[in-house]
């Protein structure tokens, strides 16, 4: 509780902070009201992205593990509303959708996070690819077919339940961050042996980050799949889902809780235009974009704009900026 | 950055979301017909039928990615033949207004990707609120597009799949209809094929894909029920570069009588190569798709499932000389005029599916020009085509009779189910009044 109070309302920003994502809240849950048809489900696509982005960063941004597992966090979501998705209430399946990413994560966590570096991020990439076929072989071997229907949703229904999954975990995050556990990430991050010299049980800490941060994902996956209806492994485990988050949070900036969602929110953004607008050039303007980004602001956005702050306030303050 | 400038910057990144999301209005056509007139948006308020100038007819195609290859052979070309020819003759005929209306095309390139797929039929249902709605590409995404079609209240007619998974699907969504036929009419034809002609054992190589899984799964019943014995099967990935020189190791192993492929037609056409070149050429050798491609006719004796020709038919020999003419003067088709190859030619005929696709495009036709009305918001009255559809038969390059039952077709509307080439020609073989060949079994020997 105390923590809630010190990253709410522990001073002024926290405060101003706390409304306005309370009110960025209320303005999404009225906002399909007053746009088309379609402005829900992007807006449902936009929030899913959000998430999975924020929740890439909250284990990968933070401890350097980089992480290609959401494909299989949110395919795994999505299989799990293709099972109950017929006899449970979308909430309901989405809470064991939460369960089943979280405890994916932390099996395959206790398994790997031991491993450091490239052979981490090896393994979560391998691990979509297995669950694809796992489930692909699974299918075929013993019922003959492949996929499942998903029961439909109407995309306000969708939206809504993405929307309170991205409100449960913003509000989870930030409190997060500024607690001992957030802390102990961020030593892991900076020094992995340090962390482990000054007391933190790296592995467990590591552990359970990986889960917390999956279980969002599941969660959305769970909900996503009620918009397309059908549901196979190549659709559920697809490993482009792995990568876009990565893109968008390194785009948005990984030092940042916002960093990630503006990611999303531009990212999303311009590839919804382009395929309607350049669907031949898609790809490549995609493709330049994100060079650009990486070559030109490897901090993200939000990495540029705390440097131009920073320059000016130094200009302010009277040292030298640059050649001037 | 302090939480003010935070708070700015988002602010500006959902400004620019809603910009991009489309809320002022819908975008302009991505892609379209050339020849095609501009689009009139229909208003709700103060809207007349005489304010419309086209009828849009709309689709999600995979243009690109791992799909394209049959939306550039099988199906692009009937849906474009049929849109330039319906144009040429003045549009398509609304009974509401008492005239022609030309037709445009608005295609958007799913990139065989079932979500990307899922997101632009919901943008051209919502926003761009096209006249008609044409099917995706593939099994797959076609169980996904089919809810999409019915939560809208569009009619989708689709040539582009079957089988058992789309049965239930569509069982569940009265708005879609199937006109290819599939293992559920072609598997007890080819049970039927073994059964007359003593066919006893059997070696099967299938994509371990729901297609494989479709027609494998229905085969491999119906044939052990006869008595026929399974001597091996063996799984393919439906990836690219696989070896299927094994397949035919494998095969040969087996010694079966017949051997099945049930791959994807550029699978099917790489292990029936590797079969050549192996010399392995069993009694009956029926490949799955792409058998009845005019790119297998020069392999004398293999069967493929289908089927119909020039003789099956007096619709069904003007369809093909049609459709052969039309893609000849493009420049497009594989053949010239005097049957010589042509090296720039993408288009085939297609002795299994070609028809259906066609049909299709007649069906939409005829509902439209007999049920065509608009509707309050200024769009083809949907549901109106689909009771016309359900209660009326078509005249149709396939059947000049044909009539839905279940939203699918019955076996007898079909013009065969199995074929072989024999001599340059896709003979349907089958046990039916169909039949414009005998079977030759064994297959001759492979000329290389």
């Amino acid at each position: 509780m105390e923590l809630l109070k010190r990253s709410f309302f522990g001073g002024k920003a926290a405060k101003i902070q706390f409304f306005a994502i309370i009110i960025a809240i209320v303005v999404l849950f009225f906002v399909p009201n007053f746009g088309s048809a379609y402005l829900p489900l992007f807006l449902a696509w936009v929030i899913t992205y959000a998430v999975m982005s924020l929740a890439w960063t909250l284990f990968s941004g933070k401890t350097g593990y980089v992480s290609l597992a959401s494909a299989a966090f949110y395919g795994t979501g999505m299989y799990v509303q293709a099972a109950l998705g017929s006899n449970l209430p979308i909430v309901v399946s989405m809470i064991i959708a939460a369960a089943a990413s979280f405890g994916v994560a932390f099996g395959i966590g206790l398994v790997t996070l031991r491993l450091r570096g490239v052979y981490f991020t090896i393994f979560t990439f391998g691990l979509s690819l297995f669950l694809n076929k796992f489930i692909h072989w699974y299918e075929v071997k013993f019922f003959h077919t492949k996929g499942h229907m998903v029961l439909a949703y109407d995309n306000l229904t969708v939206y809504y339940c993405v929307l309170v999954v991205f409100a449960i975990f913003l509000l989870v995050v930030i409190p997060m961050n500024k607690s001992r556990f957030g802390l102990a990430l961020d030593c892991i991050g900076q020094n992995e042996d340090s962390a482990q010299h000054v007391g933190v049980n790296t592995t467990m800490t590591k552990v359970l980050a990986f889960a917390v941060s999956a279980a969002p994902v599941g969660a959305v996956g769970a909900a996503m799949a009620t918009t397309i209806g059908y549901v196979d492994p190549d659709i559920a485990f697809k490993l482009l889902a792995s990568f876009m988050p990565v893109l968008m949070a390194i785009f948005g900036g990984t030092h940042s809780v916002y960093g990630p969602i503006v990611g999303a929110i531009v990212f999303y953004s311009l590839q919804d235009y382009l395929l309607r607008e350049l669907p031949g050039a898609y790809m490549i303007i995609f493709g330049c974009v994100m060079v650009a980004v990486i070559l030109l602001m490897p901090k993200g956005i939000f990495g540029v704009i705390d440097t131009i702050i920073a320059r000016r306030k130094r200009g302010f303050d009277g040292e030298v900026i640059g050649d001037v | 950055m302090s939480k003010k400038n935070r708070t700015i910057l988002l602010t500006l990144a959902l400004a620019l979301m809603f910009a991009f999301s489309g809320c002022g209005g819908a975008a302009p056509p991505a892609s379209g017909d050339e020849d095609s007139s501009s689009v009139t948006e229909p208003e709700a308020d103060g809207w007349q039928e005489t304010d419309r100038q086209s009828i849009v007819v709309g689709g999600v195609r995979s243009q690109t990615g791992a799909n394209a290859i049959f939306e550039q052979t099988a199906f692009g070309p009937q849906y474009k033949m049929w849109i330039d020819e319906l144009n040429k003759d003045g549009g398509i005929y609304i009974p509401s207004i008492g005239k022609k209306l030309p037709a445009e095309l608005k295609i958007y390139d799913d990139k065989s990707d079932a979500q990307t797929m899922v997101r632009l039929y919901e943008q051209l249902c919502i926003e761009e609120k096209v006249d008609i709605l044409l099917p995706p590409v593939t099994n797959m995404l076609l169980l996904a597009a089919a809810p999409i079609a019915q939560k809208y209240g569009y009619l989708m007619i689709a040539g582009e799949g079957a089988g058992t998974e789309v049965g239930k699907v569509i069982a569940g969504t009265p708005n879609v209809f199937t006109v290819l036929n599939f293992s559920q009419t072609q598997i007890p034809a080819i049970a039927e094929l073994f059964k007359t002609q003593g066919v006893t054992s059997v070696f099967c190589v299938y994509v371990d894909d729901l297609l494989g899984a479709e027609y494998w799964g229905a085969a491999r019943p119906a044939l052990e029920e006869i008595g026929v014995e399974i001597k091996g099967e063996y799984p393919i990935p439906s990836t690219l570069g696989v070896d299927m020189s094994l397949a035919i190791t494998a095969a040969e192993k087996a010694e079966a009588q017949a051997f099945l492929t049930f791959c994807y037609p550029d699978q099917d056409a790489e292990i029936a190569a590797n079969a050549l070149e192996a010399g392995y050429n069993p009694d009956l050798y029926l490949m799955g798709p792409g058998g009845s491609y005019d790119s297998s006719a020069g392999f004398e004796g293999i069967m493929g499932i289908g089927a119909w020709n020039e003789k099956s038919s007096e619709r069904a020999r003007e369809y093909s000389e049609h459709f052969k003419s039309y893609w000849i003067d493009k420049g497009e088709f594989w053949r010239n005029e005097d049957g010589t190859p042509n090296p720039e030619g993408t288009v085939y005929q297609d002795w299994w599916g070609h028809i259906c696709y066609y049909s299709v495009c007649q069906i939409y036709q005829q509902a439209i020009e007999n049920a065509g009305e608009f509707n309050e918001d200024g769009i083809i009255d949907n549901a109106k085509l689909v009771s016309y559809v359900k209660a009326n038969e078509f005249d149709t390059v396939l059947n000049e009779h044909l009539r839905f039952s279940n939203n699918t077709l019955a076996a007898d509307m079909y013009l065969g189910q199995i074929g072989q080439w024999q001599s340059g020609v896709f003979e349907v073989i089958d046990a039916s009044e169909h039949r414009t060949a005998d079977p030759v079994i064994p297959k001759p020997e492979w000329k290389k």
